[in-house]
């Protein structure tokens, strides 16, 4: 694994968006480690920052963290299959001449900003953040993508917004036994039916059959008759 | 050194904020037992000592200072005045405005309970210290905590259940109609406006609502308010503060909620002449005097004819009681 003092310098390149982590980062397979470890990482951070949709959902404290965990792998899942699609665009788009891994190592560092996903969870001031910490982190991502493939800036803009759009595609056609099983883990994950698309999570909290006198009841669960 | 307790004051600042969403969202997954109680049925007429039925209900929510359980005494003289000259309405003011579990600060379930007792302590002897605003402090997370999208309508809803078991309590009977006025204290009138649509669903009754220099977001619940006063000063800068804060109270926010409430006649401004928004010289100072009454007269005189003006209406016809709809169904988000 990096020393500690390497993997500050990473980072600090990274959040100060120095082209030069891009280089940093594929070279050494303790640094591609690191960049791993950043991702999932993140990913903890921004399942806690996000972890409203639990508390919505009810979900029992000892589910919790194991929630937050499989969440986490999602998150570091999904970034893992962009920059698979980025590499795809910047192959047969741009003919450039890279591997996977490097491709892989400079998305997953570059998500570095949202190691402090957990700031969403702030009152008010949460939204905002993770809407900085988001466009944080795609501008790392474009500018270490850049440097490594020596891309023009729009170049590699449009690398990462066509694989983008191919990870959307595929995550609507063949990609869905894929997204089946992320649901079906978030699922077992939680103990209880999520429910995470927003209007009936308003639903959720609006539209209970009492008229407010009563507490909110536990949810039932797998299981229960 | 200097530099080591602002650094470490500010993490402190940070990390409470981040924990305050915690006892709502806590409360709404079930993390602290089985909630409130059912609030049973409301209080015989016999403990109206004689009075005759109540035909208006007035709850009281406090500022950001309060701790519940307990009321400074500038607050309990007004709840004291609008109970003496308001003798067919019933004044609710035992609501702790910013735990959705209606535990007060000082109850020794709260593991920070002797801090909050001992800061308390320190307002009550109105001695000065940056410490004693701590109470402030957690109470305002709890008024950004009502007016996040995320998490206010869960706020909205165990509040509203606060309040509504406080009514049953003292003598309302859901679906008598009799009409509700809710007066908030400043960061009171925020939580009363993320109950507000839970209220009007519960109840079904005319809602109204005075606002003592509130500081509020542009919320949905302003939709549920058949009539709103805002009493402010010009020289309390306090509220202003809500209204650069929340964009939806800008005036490019067209279509927001705040917006909509200006362009209707259902909100009405009250200068209250020069006052300062706590301590000496506030809207609650029995001390300070000018045009030959105290400010404390002043508030309770203008809150007991506004409740006036509000039953004038409801008698009139005028104000007719907007129909009872789902909390938060049919608003337009600012």
């Amino acid at each position: 694994m990096l020393g500690p003092g390497a993997a500050f310098e990473l980072l600090t390149s990274v959040l100060q968006l120095r082209a030069g982590f891009a280089h940093a980062v594929v070279g050494s397979v303790a640094a591609v480690r690191f960049a791993f470890l950043v991702l999932v990482l993140a990913g903890l951070s921004e399942a806690a920052g996000e972890s409203v949709v639990l508390f919505l959902n009810r979900v029992r404290p000892r589910y919790f963290a194991r929630s937050l965990v499989i969440n986490a792998l999602i998150f570091a899942f999904t970034f893992l299959f962009l920059a698979a699609s980025i590499w795809l665009v910047a192959r047969f788009a741009f003919r450039a001449e890279v591997g996977l891994t490097p491709i892989a190592a400079v998305v997953a560092v570059a998500q570095a900003p949202r190691l402090l996903g957990f700031l969403a969870f702030l009152p008010y001031f949460g939204l905002p953040v993770s809407v900085l910490l988001w466009t944080w982190s795609l501008l790392a991502t474009a500018r270490g993508v850049a440097a490594l493939l020596d891309l023009a800036p729009w170049q590699a803009a449009a690398t990462i917004a066509l694989g983008g759009l191919l990870l959307l595609t595929m995550q609507r056609t063949v990609g869905r036994p894929l997204l089946a099983l992320a649901r079906l883990a978030r699922r077992r994950a939680a103990g209880v039916e999520l429910v995470t698309d927003r209007a009936r999570l308003r639903e959720l909290v609006d539209t209970a059959p009492d008229p407010g006198f009563h507490a909110p009841r536990a949810p039932r669960r797998r299981g229960e008759a | 050194m200097i530099t080591a307790l602002v650094s470490i004051a500010l993490l402190a600042l940070v990390v409470s904020l981040l924990l305050s969403p915690i006892e709502t969202l806590g409360w709404w997954a079930g993390w602290y037992g089985q909630g409130l109680e059912d609030p049973g049925p409301p209080a015989p007429p016999e403990n109206r000592n004689g009075r005759p039925e109540p035909s208006h209900f007035l709850l009281y929510l406090d500022g950001i200072a309060n701790v519940g359980g307990y009321h400074y005494h500038d607050v309990q003289a007004l709840l004291d005045g609008l109970d003496a000259a308001l003798p067919h309405a019933v004044v609710v003011g035992s609501v702790m405005p910013y735990s959705v579990r209606d535990v007060a600060l000082v109850a020794p379930e709260r593991p920070l309970s002797r801090w909050w007792r001992r800061m308390f302590v320190k307002k009550l002897k109105r001695e000065r210290s940056p410490l004693s605003f701590s109470i402030n402090i957690r109470n305002l997370y709890q008024v950004l905590v009502a007016a996040d999208p995320r998490y206010g309508r869960i706020f909205g809803r165990g509040e509203a259940q606060v309040m509504l078991g406080a009514l049953v309590r003292a003598g309302y009977r859901p679906g008598s109609g009799v009409p509700l006025t809710i007066i908030g204290y400043s960061g009171g009138v925020q939580v009363g406006l993320a109950a507000a649509p839970f209220l009007r669903r519960a109840l079904n009754a005319p809602l109204s609502m005075i606002s003592l220099a509130g500081v509020m977001a542009s919320e949905p619940g302003l939709d549920h308010l058949d009539m709103m006063y805002h009493l402010q000063s010009s020289t309390d800068r306090i509220p202003f503060w809500g209204q650069l804060l929340f964009p939806g109270r800008w005036p490019v926010a067209r279509g927001s909620h705040w917006n909509r409430m200006l362009s209707s006649d259902r909100l009405r401004f009250v200068n209250m002449g020069p006052m300062r928004h706590n301590g000496p010289g506030s809207y609650l100072d029995g001390a300070t005097v000018s045009y030959g009454e105290s400010n404390l007269e002043r508030t309770t005189r203008v809150i007991v004819s506004l409740v006036h003006e509000i039953e004038a209406r409801l008698a009139s016809g005028g104000l007719e009681p907007a129909p009872a709809v789902e909390a938060g169904r049919g608003a337009v988000e600012a």
